[in-house]
């Protein structure tokens, strides 16, 4: 039978435990709301930049760029997006086995993987994937970032360096659910509609101009999108995650102190009878 | 065309990290990649690729600055969007701030060559701490 000191030990240690679970839950939960605006803040661009892009694809009649030609995918660059951190529950290993399974079931020539965040890079720096020099960013997540990247796969993509560019992310669909998605960056998929209002636009300069103008922000602005998901995605699984933590060491303390109350009673009832029957044989 | 014009436009100003502004305007200038162009109400619909400078709005009464950089304008004859890279209101940044910028702008760029994919970038910065000092100069 165990001895009440190490129970009361455990007790202690599984409660300092839940302490930490649960402060990590309240970080999580306060960095989800920033995530989260930042994300809503970035909607009424998506909306402007959709708008925009319709009413272009709508007027111009052939609407050719070499960023929207599609070829066939020989090389390709998955753009693989996890957090820095751990303790989010499946969060990264979700990412990473879709990764694997995107390059398995492809039959691609060449792939090249260019690891966000700081988990993907410790996973495929181990790998035989060849991989790029990917970042850390998500201490500081600004759009320079994202231009950044954005820069590098459209350059690669025009100098046929790569044929497609895929994200594999986790999409932010509620605060407790996140998707993993695997989803073309390059070439451009004509996401918008192709028959809008018909409006007679003027442009300065002409159509073709703003457009590939208006192309290359669209890859920034969707790789942008994809960080901020993701950040706000890892901030949620972490509070699910922590959220579970705190209720299983509840749990556990729940047990420990049965367990604990039991010897304690065990005890002092084998003390009474050793009295009550001390004195009786002293009686007799 | 219309029968008659309207008076007042929305005018609205976002960028990839915020809305900036969101209001009725009568007349705006905005500069355009060819040069600036002034809008009023009714304006024909027109898509412009936008450069770094200054974009001046007037609601009723008194006249608005801004400092954009990049983007595109959408153009309709009673709503206008802006879709800047980089906004700025002259409220956010002083004088003193906008010509330190300048400075350490100035020195990063000496040291990029021009093949570097950074020199666009701190050039475009360089050009909006200018056109920002420029507004608090003329006001």
């Amino acid at each position: 039978m165990a001895n009440t000191i190490d129970i009361r030990r455990r007790i202690r240690s599984v409660k300092n435990t839940q302490q930490i679970t649960k402060a990590m839950k309240m970080v999580a939960a306060a960095k989800l709301r920033r995530a989260q605006e930042r994300i809503f803040a970035a909607r009424p661009y998506a909306a402007a930049l959709r708008e925009v892009l319709t009413s272009i694809a709508t007027r111009v009649e052939e609407l050719e760029h070499p960023l929207l030609h599609a070829r066939e995918e020989k090389n390709v660059l998955l753009v693989v997006v996890t957090a820095d951190k751990g303790l989010c529950g499946a969060f990264n290993s979700n990412v990473i086995r879709a990764t694997m399974n995107a390059i398995q079931e492809h039959s691609w020539e060449s792939v090249e993987l260019l690891p966000i965040g700081r988990k993907a890079n410790d996973f495929f720096r181990r790998r035989t994937i060849p991989i790029r020099q990917g970042a850390h960013v998500f201490q500081a997540l600004t759009l320079d970032v994202a231009r950044g990247f954005a820069k590098m796969l459209i350059d690669d993509f025009i100098s046929e360096k790569i044929d497609a560019a895929y994200a594999v992310y986790n999409e932010f669909k509620s605060i407790i659910a996140q998707r993993v998605i695997v989803e073309r960056l390059l070439p451009i998929e004509r996401a918008w509609d192709e028959v809008g209002e018909e409006v007679e636009y003027l442009y300065e300069p002409g159509p073709i101009q703003i457009l590939s103008e208006l192309l290359p922000k669209h890859i920034e602005f969707q790789l942008y999108r994809i960080l901020l998901e993701s950040a706000a995605s890892e901030q949620g699984a972490r509070m699910t995650a922590m959220e579970a933590a705190t209720k299983n060491a509840s749990d556990m303390i729940g047990h420990l102190t049965l367990t604990y109350n039991r010897i304690r009673q065990a005890s002092i009832t084998k003390e009474i009878i050793e009295i009550v029957s001390g004195a009786a044989a002293q009686e007799g | 065309m219309a029968d008659q014009l309207p008076t007042s436009f929305h005018l609205t100003v976002v960028t990839r990290e915020r809305k900036i502004v969101e209001t009725d305007a009568v007349e705006l200038v905005l500069p355009a990649s060819d040069g600036e162009i002034g809008i009023l109400p009714g304006h024909t619909p027109l898509l412009a690729a936008l450069r770094v400078g200054v974009m001046r709005y007037r609601e009723n009464g008194a006249p608005q600055v801004l400092v954009i950089s990049w983007g595109f304008a959408e153009i309709l004859p009673d709503r206008v969007i802006v879709m800047a890279e980089t906004a700025r209101l002259p409220q956010e940044m002083d004088v003193a701030t906008a010509e330190a910028e300048r400075v350490k702008l100035e020195r990063e760029l000496a040291e990029l060559s021009s093949h570097d994919p950074q020199f666009a970038i701190v050039e475009g910065r360089l050009e909006e701490s200018v056109a920002m000092i420029n507004v608090h100069r003329g006001m």
